[in-house]
């Protein structure tokens, strides 16, 4: 490892700033691009925001739906909510989520490569059907778990209650928090050179001194992206807060937005309006985040990468069981209950007099003619948006982190910006733009206005895990390349893609699943002629009849699930970067 | 080109001697037209409401006229801006919605995106006053009316009991929930949103001689501090699973289905019908986005929807589906008479001398949204 990666971060920066170089060039174009459908689609909800009236309809400029939004009497509760909501879950998810990427990336825990992939597994579950087997379970009046413990005579009470502030925090762990903390955490855990711990054994750190100045600096880029990530996936997710905190009378911000969105008459000027206030919010942790990642990136995989995995001794057993117990209640719980609902009559009732179990939700489902059509439009589109991230993402994260052009930062900031807005505002602001922009017309209602959306959706996550597998790489591997004549493209196919390629593959496949879930971006900009799954999958979830969506959402978990194994087979390992 | 040109300003001709509020039918020669202009379209694009009730009817139009239907299930609240966001940058995607009343009448028909719907009638047996309970318009207060409502509700949301634990001298109306010992203890569904539990107190309205009194009674109603849910299903299951054996607001045909498949006594809504059993759809109210591309084949698909084969079949799938209508047409039958008898009843008793209210009318929307006013108050 170079001194220069050690101390100051990131090196082998251009000296100048602009050039024609075909480096600068591509740098220029991907800004302009993103920056069109980032900033453009916000535009629409800022001018929005300002206009008072219906709808539709005509309207004034004013701060009208601003002070409506901001007057509300319970925005100052859903505010308080989300932030200790957010806090809570973040706090568990990270202490628990360390202790398991390290015992997966440096221990010798049987069967942990598989028992990473399970994790990944958690994160495809759709989260609505996972919500309904916990309540089924943990109900406070007919949950499973609450009537066999007042069975089992260890309490006179139901325990446990899910429609709780608790009950939300446990949810969301058990979907898709935990989850997606050990996914990012675990990779990085792993690119720790090894000759850096045991150099600071001889120095004579003891374990939390290593923890305290090696792992926590070492991973402190990693930790920001993921704190950050989750904090704003906090902030959008509605879902599980909809449906467990109305009985707690618990509102959150989104589910603020969620409200007028789907008030009678709409409200859209406020939802704008709150809308761009969480991205005012979230803009200073965004540059605080990328300003401390540029001062502490430190990369660890060199010329002389090694990396050792610690033995666990007599605790290997033990710790195998209760990671397996974790990922049991994340995957196998749920994913039983998806199966197990699709062949009941109705989900949850085992005492229907004329039986309990049927094959009807499944008949339903397949003989829907819209169901192949789905099903072929959700290929088309996940493998196209999946195509898309890797061919987009790796020159804008290895443009962030190895240039220094001006408008480098405004570029990763941008990246970031369409995960603050809730689906169904990006949707709509989207849907706008296709229509108003000329060339972008003919898109609106064909797959590719699919692609282009759920790409945008994905940016964040998908730059920043390539940008934290190129953080990881020294740049003396590239100054070597060139110093033996190697041009910057060749460096870029021989060096620098075939390190990131698995980084690059984990993204593909992170889009993929996120093209195959999503609903709420997607449905605005669905048509007759293209339509995914998942919002195949809306009008049974609408309806109530979870039995038939559970039927779809295992179909899409087969699709996600499939398509990881697929990877992993192939050689891919769920920890990209690992060697 | 030419043809298409020509057959559409056929039907367009046909369309516009048909403007008045009340078209004259057309004759059979003119139909054969409409007909004929419809297959040369040979596609209608309907956005429905996510039943599972009408798409057998969807597929049986296709079968009988060979006209292609793209239909795209979903709510109104988020389709409806996106037809607007549409037809406001130019482009006319829809042909027919078979959609709930409230974000059509609140969003589309105020930023003129509908098409007035009576000059679409042209069949004899549909275009005739005399055919439809409550005539053509059934009072509906629109002018020109946007939305053929041709079934009759009987607004099935209120008070919904388990017998077998709360008898009827325990509870039986809306005030025998504002009792002490009810307080906490009865589900409702979410009063943020214009759907049961709006409906049902905006219906308990007439049972007041001022707005004032309803509102003290809704205001006392969120002080007993109901239990809520956003999810109806979940509301019904609290009622079925026994957390709680009172709910307010449960959507009808989940907790309908439920209650067949498990046998239980569970009964509701209990709460009398104030609402006067107004006019709306059998499956959903039928209207027309402003600029139909497939004008033709929307007219012949509306005259074969308002026909009393589908109308009858209509009713049927939707009965089996547990949505509780009937239909406004008079030679249209119903799987249970006596409760066709009932509604029908109520509907000219109540609605038709202007004794009912209708939820989706000015007035009623008013009310649902004082009725989400006075729950934020309460702290939901």
């Amino acid at each position: 490892m170079t001194s220069a990666a050690l101390e100051g971060g990131v090196a082998a920066a251009p000296a100048r700033r602009w050039s024609l170089s075909p480096r600068a060039l591509l740098f220029a174009v991907l800004l302009a691009v993103v920056a069109f459908f980032v900033l453009y689609p916000l535009s629409f909800l800022v001018s929005a925001s300002l206009q008072v009236g219906p709808y539709g309809q005509p309207t004034t400029f004013g701060l009208g739906n601003w002070i409506s939004a901001f007057t509300d009497a319970n925005l100052r509760n859903a505010i308080v909510n989300t932030l200790t909501l957010t806090a809570t879950r973040q706090v568990i998810a990270f202490i628990l989520s360390i202790g398991l990427a390290w015992l997966l990336a440096r221990t010798n825990l049987p069967g942990r490569h598989w028992l990473e992939f399970g994790f990944w597994i958690s994160f495809f579950l759709p989260t609505l059907p996972v919500l309904v087997g916990w309540i089924f379970l943990l109900d406070s009046h007919s949950g499973l778990i609450n009537r066999a413990i007042i069975a089992l005579g260890w309490a006179s009470d139901p325990p446990f209650d899910i429609y709780s502030w608790w009950g939300i925090v446990f949810v969301h762990l058990m979907t898709n928090t935990l989850a997606v903390q050990v996914m990012l955490f675990t990779p990085a855990f792993r690119n720790i050179d090894s000759s850096l711990l045991e150099m600071a054994r001889v120095a004579g750190c003891g374990s939390l001194g290593m923890l305290w100045r090696i792992i926590l600096p070492v991973l402190a880029p990693t930790i920001l992206v993921v704190v950050l990530l989750g904090t704003i996936r906090s902030l959008e997710a509605f879902e599980i807060e909809l449906i467990l905190g109305p009985p707690a009378k618990i509102a959150v911000f989104s589910t603020a937005i969620y409200s007028h969105v789907f008030d009678s008459p709409p409200t859209y000027g406020a939802a704008f309006a709150l809308s761009i206030a969480g991205i005012a919010l979230m803009a200073p942790f965004v540059a605080a985040q990328q300003m401390i990642a540029r001062r502490r990136a430190r990369a660890t995989v060199a010329g002389k990468f090694s990396t050792r995995i610690a033995d666990l001794g007599r605790w290997r057993w033990p710790l195998l069981t209760l990671v397996l117990l974790l990922l049991g209640a994340m995957t196998v719980l749920p994913v039983a209950f998806m199966l197990l609902g699709s062949f009941m009559e109705v989900f949850g009732y085992f005492d229907v007099p004329d039986g309990a179990f049927t094959f009807g939700h499944w008949a339903s489902v397949l003989q829907d003619p819209l169901f192949l059509g789905s099903l072929w439009d959700t290929l088309v589109v996940a493998v196209s948006a999946a195509v898309l991230s890797m061919l987009l993402f790796p020159p804008i994260a290895y443009l962030v982190v190895r240039t220094r052009y001006l408008g480098r930062g405004t570029l990763d900031f941008l990246t970031w910006l369409p995960t603050t807005v809730p689906g169904i505002v990006i949707g709509l602001a989207l849907l706008w733009v296709f229509l108003k922009t000329p060339g972008l017309q003919q898109v609106y209602g064909h797959p590719l206005g699919l692609v282009l959306a759920f790409t945008l959706a994905g940016m964040a996550l998908g730059v920043q895990i390539i940008k934290a597998a190129i953080m990881q790489l020294s740049p003396e591997l590239e100054e070597a390349a060139q110093a033996g004549g190697a041009s910057w493209l060749t460096t870029m196919r021989k060096i620098v893609l075939p390190l990131v390629a698995p980084a690059v593959a984990v993204v593909g496949i992170l889009e993929f699943v996120a093209a195959t879930r999503g609903v709420s971006t997607a449905v605005l900009l669905s048509s007759h002629a293209t339509q995914t799954l998942a919002v195949f999958q809306l009008k049974y979830i609408e309806a109530g009849d979870l039995e038939t969506a559970s039927v779809v959402g295992i179909v899409l978990l087969a699709l996600s699930t499939g398509v990881a194994l697929v990877g992993r087979l192939f050689g891919l390992r769920f920890g990209f970067g690992e060697r | 080109m030419f043809a298409r040109v020509c057959l559409w300003l056929t039907a367009a001709a046909l369309a516009a001697a048909a403007a008045p509020a009340v078209a004259a039918p057309v004759s059979d020669a003119d139909w054969q037209k409409i007909v004929a202009a419809a297959k040369q379209e040979g596609k209608i694009v309907i956005s429905y409401f996510t039943d599972t009730g009408m798409e057998p009817v969807l597929r049986q139009f296709e079968k009988e006229t060979g006209i292609k239907v793209e239909a795209t299930p979903g709510r109104p609240d988020a389709v409806v801006p996106k037809i607007l966001t549409e037809q406001q940058n130019g482009q006319y995607n829809w042909d027919l919605l078979l959609q709930p009343v409230n974000n059509v009448r609140l969003v589309l028909e105020p930023a003129h995106g509908l098409e007035p719907i009576l000059p679409f009638l042209m069949r004899p047996d549909v275009d005739d006053d005399t055919q439809w309970y409550g005539g053509l318009t059934a009072r509906v207060p629109m002018d020109p009316l946007y939305v053929f409502n041709d079934g009759i509700s009987d607004l099935g949301v209120g008070i919904e009991v388990d017998r077998a634990k709360v008898p009827a001298s325990e509870v039986a109306d809306w005030p025998d929930l504002l009792k002490p010992q009810w307080k906490g203890k009865f589900g409702v569904y979410y009063p943020g949103r214009p759907a049961d539990l709006t409906l049902a107190l905006t219906c308990y309205r007439p049972a007041f001689d001022s707005e004032a009194k309803w509102e003290d009674y809704v205001r006392a109603f969120f002080a007993q501090q109901p239990v809520v849910s956003a999810e109806f299903r979940t509301v019904a299951d609290w009622l079925v699973q026994g957390r709680f054996p009172v709910v307010v607001g449960a959507e009808g045909s989940y907790l309908d289905g439920l209650v067949k498949k498990l046998k239980r006594n569970i009964v509701g809504p209990i709460n009398q019908n104030l609402c006067g059993y107004p006019p709306t759809g059998t499956g959903r109210a039928v209207s027309v986005p402003k600029n139909p591309p497939d004008r033709n084949a929307t007219i012949v698909f509306i005259n074969w929807y308002l026909s009393k084969e589908v109308q009858d079949m209509l009713v049927v799938n939707f009965t089996a589906t547990g949505v509780k209508s009937i239909s406004r047409r008079k030679d249209a039958a119903h799987p249970d008479p006596d409760y066709q008898q009932k509604v029908l009843a109520g509907f000219q008793e109540g609605w038709l001398q202007g004794k009912g209210m209708m939820t989706e009318s000015d007035e009623g929307l008013r009310l649902q949204r004082r009725v989400i006013e006075l729950a934020r108050a309460a702290g939901y």
